[in-house]
């Protein structure tokens, strides 16, 4: 009886030991994987920060003037009836 | 007994040893052991709220920029590593070997670095350098609203802060709150995941939604840059807002600042003028007191006045601006023609007790409470300080000070049915995932009636239609407005060179949709509002009528 107790004992011990050492081995990998997430995070605030930037850069006003200038566009499509407003009142 | 003794000297002195050694971490060199944190805590910084215009376009979005440091220690060859990082940023290698003192072991090197600089940087591999992210205003459009929405700079503890403009003037909404992270890390650096973790967000600033558009500021800061080089003016500003509303639709002065480079720019760059500088308005003025005065029926626009010539007021001679006199004329023919000396005889209809009591009706003197940084409020003399010269020429604008945004609101109510409104640029403060506030327009007080409204809007678009000049004016629309041309008091006394010329007007006349204030300092090729800011005035009316879709009347 007292044999078994301490046979108990013994693989108690032996099994938080294990336990402890699975505990702490799958923490430091979930520590390192949530590092690896924080840091993709980050990654995709810059990307999504990065493509905004580019797009109001391609929206902006000064760059839709110089690919309008370069398709063609000019002031002379101004509507007409400004300057000649009997086209207006025809309408 | 002495077996406990000794095991009692053992621990003792291994105690001992122990105090002695956290007494040595914790006060003689903690510096020494800050690089081994064990448990970590780092500020985490909020980014910073945007700005977008009225149709949700970005004004202001935030970006990413990396700040290069050095570990001077770390460093294998200083000269050879600035030589090399030199050759990318061409800052000066005397500069950058002054930034990377050997005796300190970490210093800033350079901020605000693009992604390409910095991968540039990180491909030469070298020693002892090293890269932060940071967050860096951007703006899509450039300088078009650099006076409205001011610059993010630094202040004394290295932190970003708003300065001037919006920026300024929304700092505690857009800067945010930032968070705190607390987390115990393993030798490596990881964070331990049954350790200590305790995480206080962030809260993200919130975004700004303006009443600017920003095609209208991008037309009006086309039309004022080739105005200035036209007139050879020195500065220039103009103004566009809903006069129903007093929304600020578009704001742009010249000149003006790179807000993402404000550093390379003098102080003298930042004042907003539209709200910072004051002026005497001149002409455009005179519609004003010709308000208050058929508000309070002292006087009909059909009514007569002789304007015989010069008028003596104490010992001072007020002429026509061309000394010219017409005889007898209406009240509406005094504003087309901006007769001084007819709105001498105005200002004595209305009395004056009456004139002071509107100039503190129309808001002159106090401040609009716009939501830009740095207004000035003008300046009212005192009622004992009036002496009779005073009462005469507040009547066409001189003698008296205003800010053009002050002229801009008190106009307004001439054309908006007589109220007083507190002037806007935003029009909603939040985010898109959270609750938005909405600023709501504030009607301070009415200052005329809806009669009087009418009558001086038909008054002014007579103005504009009979003026002593003829403007390329849009055909088909009623446009109403005023031109003044007002004298630079310098040391005293009036220059009559050095001008700021100026016009006001709105469109169209039934229900005005907008208000233009056009101002223009000491114009070189001719001293008149009429021939300088008039015809900007039209330039400028011509394209937002399109704009807006506006169909002629």
């Amino acid at each position: 009886m007292k044999t078994n107790f301490k046979l108990g004992i013994v693989f108690l011990i032996f099994f938080l030991l294990v336990a402890n050492i699975c505990l702490f081995t799958k923490s430091l990998f979930l520590g390192d994987n949530n590092s690896k997430i924080e840091r993709e995070i980050n990654k995709l605030k810059i990307i999504n920060s990065d493509l905004e930037k580019e797009l109001s850069s391609l929206t902006s006003i000064q760059n839709l003037t110089e690919v309008a200038s370069l398709l063609g566009f000019t002031n002379k499509s101004e509507p007409i009836y400004l300057e000649n407003f009997k086209y207006a009142s025809r309408q | 007994m002495t077996k406990l003794w000794v095991l009692f000297w053992i621990f003792s002195v291994l105690i001992f040893a122990i105090v002695i050694k956290l007494f040595f971490i914790q006060l003689i060199a903690p510096d020494r052991y800050q690089s081994n944190n064990y448990l970590q805590t780092r500020k985490i910084l909020p980014q910073r709220g945007k700005i977008f215009d009225g149709n949700l376009q970005p004004l202001v979005l935030n970006q990413t920029a990396y700040l290069l440091y050095a570990e001077p220690k770390k460093i294998i060859d200083k000269n050879e590593l600035i030589h090399k990082i030199d050759e990318i940023l061409k800052i000066g290698e005397a500069t950058l070997g002054g930034k990377i003192n050997n005796d300190k072991l970490w210093t800033l090197v350079v901020s605000g670095l693009d992604k390409k600089t910095k991968e540039a940087i990180s491909k030469l591999k070298l020693n002892g350098l090293g890269f932060e992210e940071e967050s860096k205003r951007f703006y899509p459009e450039g300088s078009a609203a650099a006076h409205l929405l001011g610059f993010v700079g630094k202040n004394d503890k290295g932190e970003n802060i708003g300065y001037f403009g919006l920026e300024g003037y929304y700092e505690k909404d857009i800067a945010g709150l930032p968070g705190i992270l607390k987390t115990e890390r393993d030798l490596f650096g990881n964070p331990i995941f049954i350790g200590v973790q305790s995480k206080l967000e962030s809260e993200d600033g919130r975004d700004l939604i303006l009443a600017i558009d920003k095609t209208a500021q991008q037309i009006i800061k086309e039309r004022l840059k080739s105005s200035l080089q036209k007139y050879g003016a020195k500065e220039g500003c103009v103004i566009v807002a809903n006069p129903m509303t007093l929304e600020i639709i578009a704001l742009s002065c010249l000149p003006d600042f790179d807000p993402e480079q404000y550093y390379k720019f003098s102080e003298n760059y930042f004042r907003n003028p539209v709200t910072s500088n004051v002026y005497e308005p001149g002409s455009i003025f005179k519609p004003l007191i010709m308000a208050a005065a058929l508000n309070e029926k002292v006087i009909k626009p059909t009514d007569m006045y002789d304007e015989s010539g010069p008028v003596k007021i104490g010992g001072y001679e007020i002429q026509t601006w061309n000394k010219k006199y017409e005889g007898k004329i209406t009240m509406t023919r005094i504003l087309e023609k901006s007769s001084n000396v007819g709105m001498v005889y105005v200002g004595q209809k209305l009395g004056e007790k009456k004139i002071l009591s509107y100039l503190k009706q129309y808001g002159l003197g106090e401040l609009t409470g716009i939501d830009l940084q740095g207004e000035a409020s003008g300046f009212l003399k005192s009622e004992a300080e009036w002496y009779p010269i005073d009462y005469a020429t507040v009547t066409f604008g001189q003698g008296i000070v205003v800010t053009p945004i002050q002229m801009i609101r008190s106009f307004s109510s001439l054309i908006n049915g007589g109220w007083l409104i507190k002037p806007r640029v935003v029009l909603e403060i939040g985010s898109s995932d959270k609750e938005k506030n909405q600023i709501k327009q504030q009607k301070i007080r009415r200052v005329i009636d809806e009669r009087t409204s009418i009558l001086i809007k038909k008054m002014l678009e007579a103005t504009v239609e009979h003026g002593e000049i003829k403007w390329a004016k849009p055909k088909g629309y009623q446009i109403g407005g005023k031109t003044g041309t007002a004298q630079i008091p310098i040391e005293g006394h009036y220059d009559p060179t050095k001008t700021i010329a100026s016009f006001i007007g709105f469109a169209p006349v039934s229900e005005p949709k907008f208000i233009i204030l056009v101002n223009l300092k000491e114009p070189s090729t001719s001293p008149w509002g009429s021939e300088t800011a008039a015809p900007l005035f039209f330039e400028i009316a011509k394209e937002l009528l399109v704009y807006y879709n506006i169909a002629p009347e």
